[in-house]
């Protein structure tokens, strides 16, 4: 009873569907101190601190009275229909933002950048909450129709997301296992059997040649991203150092403002991208 | 001349009209022949003594070599590139190939293929969530929920998983969610009737 | 590597006004912001893509944005041609949210001629890139400046000049930097490209 009631009153106050806390456990551990705090009438029917005379009380005392939270419970569920709807945690945003920016960077940075496998399990989780928030409205309701298309709109992107670094995954996969620290957990599972399932059919026919030349040479199968391509990038801050552009025998130092847009070689600004101080566009 | 073979595999499979051309195995085996040859004179010349004048035979042996390591590199290019072309299908087609190109590949492709589609489908459920995440839906960015399509064959019944119920019969047309017959428009199912 | 349609999703994110011609007090709590209450006749901000689906249903009017203006635009003309570099445009997204604001049977008044200013400046912009990006390539260099070009222009611009420049650099370079031999480029096999010439074949039989 505690449990719901715990999970009910926070939704009509702050409008969140989420717990207080955001922390299972903890919500647990509020839950017991909730329930132990209604236990405190006891002394207050027994107008005593003492245990004997609080348990041996000979009605009721007042919060141990059902109908009360029932009524309370009921109160909070039928407003909690009426008022706060669409309880979504706010911060969406945030993680939206990242997502949209990691998508677009993956899409046009030569190499796999750092997993952002954090940002997409809120994302998805939020994704679960509305779908699920969303199926008590009817079909055709204005809303419903507006909602659906968000969530739509939110799993193409990661969807695309996750499609374009599979794509990188696949093609340079000798070359992302040396570097597997941006790889997801799941992506360096995927990663570690598509390498064995792929050198397979290359091995197969290497076996078929005679002699030494058959053997299988892993640095001649490495296919690596072209790390020296050029890229358009936008800083989204003052760099504190200037980078350096390497141009034959020439090197450049390039000083960069934030807001400013450039074409530049990958390499000169790699790790800024992988530290998100600058995006590319 | 040596390596010509092995340019020629290349060349079928670059210059084919196929979607997916047959494995051309027989032309594989004559390479390998031709290796069998290049690596035999290596290993006699390796065996024999050598007399820098009458008996050397330093710079054949280089050659071969060369000659050798150039047609493992071809071949190699021609399994890697026949398997990111099916690599490619498997996005299209979905875990099910086309008979007409199952047809054409080599047994080693088969085996690979369900390999990598069943790592594919293991990834996919591994993320986003209670059922996984489908990453071969929403392949462009979406416009609209509901899109209007015409049946293009005859499809038979079509349940949504929102219980609705569509009979898809050739030349039908339909105002379907998208998401849901993303699928069937990609495999040439149905058709997408552009409104707008 | 980016396309036009992606460019546009992200327009589509983009703010614009409308005036609704329905009244929901309710406020829409969506997972990218809260848009709402809805007064029917008063104007109020959502993302284009809610003003689109709106405004199919016909519950909304789209407003102009301030900038999509004819004298606007043609004074925004006269400055990017007199300019040697690129102005600073009113909007990151200009002409995808015109593409999307200005079709056919759009609220907004004399779209068509609004359509043509909107292309009279990104054609002028666009000269321009093209005409930067030869003498670029032509001055060598591996870096250059390129501030207030738009994503959209950048896309135009991306397949000519980047792919030139990389090639530049390979042919320019000494070998030994060069792991070169085994390097791709990931947009050469794009998943998303789709194999236009399977599904053709198919629906064919």
């Amino acid at each position: 009873m505690s449990w719901k009631m715990f999970r009910q009153f926070p939704q009509l106050l702050s409008g969140s569907v989420y717990s207080l806390t955001g922390n299972r456990l903890l919500d647990i551990g509020l839950c017991g101190i909730i329930a132990s705090i209604i236990d405190l009438d006891h002394f207050y029917a027994a107008r005593s601190f003492s245990l004997k005379a609080a348990t041996s009380l000979d009605r009721r005392p007042p919060l141990h009275c059902t109908s009360f939270w029932l009524v309370l419970l009921s109160l909070a569920l039928v407003s909690s229909k009426n008022i706060n709807f669409y309880n979504v945690e706010s911060g969406g945003n945030v993680v939206l933002d990242t997502i949209t920016e990691a998508w677009v960077n993956e899409k046009l940075s030569p190499e796999i950048l750092p997993h952002k496998a954090d940002f997409i399990e809120v994302m998805m989780e939020q994704i679960d909450q509305m779908e699920e928030n969303v199926l008590q409205l009817q079909k055709t309701d204005l809303r419903s129709i507006i909602h659906r298309q968000e969530l739509e709109r939110i799993r193409y992107l990661i969807r695309s997301y996750l499609r374009t670094r599979l794509d990188k995954i696949e093609l340079y996969s000798l070359w992302v296992f040396k570097n597997q620290g941006v790889l997801s957990p799941q992506e360096l599972v995927y990663l570690k059997e598509y390498l064995s399932l792929s050198v397979a059919p290359l091995k197969n026919l290497c076996d078929r040649m005679p002699g030494p030349c058959g053997q299988i040479n892993p640095r001649q199968m490495e296919i690596a991203p072209d790390l020296e391509t050029h890229v358009f990038a936008k800083s989204k801050v003052d760099l504190p150092d200037t980078i350096i552009v390497n141009d034959g025998p020439r090197e450049e130092e390039i000083t960069i403002n934030k807001d400013s847009q450039r074409i530049v070689p990958y390499a000169s600004i790699r790790e800024y991208v992988r530290n998100n101080q600058i995006k590319l566009i | 001349m040596w390596g010509d073979k092995a340019i020629e595999l290349i060349k079928e499979l670059e210059r084919s009209t196929e979607i997916f051309p047959p494995f051309d195995d027989d032309k594989i085996r004559l390479i390998l022949e031709e290796c069998r040859v290049l690596n035999q004179f290596i290993e006699d010349a390796m065996n024999s003594t050598f007399h820098p004048e009458t008996n050397n035979y330093l710079a054949g042996v280089k050659a071969r070599t060369a000659a050798l390591e150039r047609n493992k590199r071809c071949l190699l290019a021609y399994q890697w590139n026949r398997l990111q072309m099916l690599r490619k299908m498997r996005w299209e087609f979905g875990s099910i190939l086309p008979v007409e190109i199952k047809a054409n590949m080599s047994e080693g492709e088969v085996a690979w293929f369900a390999k990598y589609s069943k790592a594919l489908a293991n990834y996919m459920k591994g993320i986003g969530g209670r059922n996984g995440l489908n990453l071969m839906l929403d392949m462009q960015p979406p416009k609209d929920l509901y899109i209007e399509v015409r049946c293009l064959k005859d499809f038979g019944k079509l349940e949504l998983d929102t219980g609705e119920v569509f009979y898809l019969s050739q030349n039908s047309q339909h105002y379907m969610p998208r998401s849901q017959v993303e699928n069937l428009v990609r495999q040439g199912v149905l058709e997408h009737i552009n409104w707008s | 590597m980016m396309n036009t349609a992606e460019i546009e999703f992200l327009a589509e994110q983009e703010e614009v006004t409308i005036i609704p011609k329905f009244t929901d007090q309710r406020v829409v709590h969506l997972i990218a912001g809260d848009i709402g209450p809805f007064r029917a006749g008063i104007p109020c901000v959502v993302p284009i893509w809610v003003a689109k689906t709106l405004r199919k249903k016909q519950k909304c009017k789209i407003v102009a944005p301030e900038w999509l203006d004819i004298d606007l635009l043609e004074l925004k003309l006269e400055e990017e041609k007199a300019s040697r570099f690129f102005t600073q445009m009113p909007s990151e997204h200009y002409m995808g949210i015109a593409h999307l604001l200005l079709s056919d049977d759009s609220d907004i008044e004399h779209a068509d001629r609004l359509r043509l200013a909107i292309k009279n400046i990104w054609d002028v912009r666009v000269a321009k890139a093209r005409a930067s990006a030869d003498t670029f390539l032509r001055g060598g260099g591996r870096h250059a400046g390129i501030d207030y070009l738009t994503q959209l222009e950048i896309c135009n611009l991306r397949p000519l000049l980047l792919d030139a420049l990389d090639t530049k650099y390979r042919l320019s370079a000494p070998l030994e930097n060069f792991s070169a031999l085994n390097t791709s480029v990931a947009g050469s096999s794009s998943l998303s490209q789709s194999f236009s010439s399977a599904s053709s074949s198919r629906r064919s039989q």
